[in-house]
């Protein structure tokens, strides 16, 4: 996983309708995964667009799993970084109960059935398990979804 | 008729109790639990009230003040009992 976002150089060339959109989108440190999730990309497209703003030095990687700023096509599953983030979290606050919300969050498909499906835990446990935990669950959502 | 009515109303208390405490392991913490608690406490003392209330007037002549205050203990069973399914409903609603 990548994350971009606006380098200092001003926008001085023509851009393509799909450029133009990832380039705003990236005005905010903003990640592939949610890239391919917000634009409804193919991620071979989102891939070369990337390459592109880069190339043009319109965006740069801020950090990163991968050492170049490509997205693994053949990757079968882009949500694993997020499912595991959220996972950790959850085992954070809920210790070894966490293990029976781990087939649900695998279960997920895309990144805005995620963070519905994670707001939804934050409730429910804020309702009948724990306000501490589900505060301090809601916080680490936070950061990890925005 | 005010027997009746009374042992109605704690045979309902009765079962709230047994609702009230399953659903507290549905819903251990939280506001839900903390609230429930709290619920389950009063549900107890009020099914031991109406207990006392049906044992001290078991044997008393019927009048009107006996079968209002027995109307009166029956309709609070069930508002405890409506209570307790709107509970259900909601941890039914957060498990779907």
């Amino acid at each position: 996983m990548q994350i971009y976002r606006h380098t200092s150089k001003a926008l001085n060339i023509l851009l393509s309708r799909e450029e133009r959109l990832v380039y705003a989108l990236c005005r905010e440190e903003i990640s592939d995964v949610l890239l391919a999730e917000r634009t409804h990309l193919p991620l071979d497209v989102l891939k070369g667009i990337l390459a592109s703003l880069l190339e043009y030095g319109l965006i740069e990687t801020v950090a990163g799993t991968q050492s170049t700023p490509s997205i693994k096509p053949e990757e079968s599953d882009p949500l694993a970084p997020f499912k595991a983030q959220l996972f950790a979290a959850l085992e954070a606050e809920l210790g070894t109960k966490a293990e029976k919300y781990r087939s649900e969050i695998e279960q997920k498909q895309s990144l805005a059935e995620l963070e519905e499906w994670s707001h939804k835990l934050v409730l429910k446990l804020r309702l009948t398990i724990s306000q501490k935990a589900a505060d301090a669950l809601e916080t680490r959502i936070k950061t990890l979804f925005t | 008729m005010v027997q009746v009515l009374l042992a109605i109303g704690v045979l309902l208390m009765l079962y709230n109790t047994y609702v009230g405490f399953g659903l507290k392991g549905k819903a251990p913490g939280g506001i839900i639990g903390e609230r429930l608690s709290q619920l389950n406490i009063f549900i107890a003392l009020f099914t031991l009230g109406y207990l006392v209330v049906g044992v001290l007037t078991w044997s008393y002549p019927p009048d009107t003040v006996l079968v209002i205050l027995s109307l009166i203990l029956l309709l609070g069973a069930i508002f405890v009992f409506l209570v307790l399914r709107l509970v259900q409903a909601v941890l039914a609603a957060l498990e779907g």
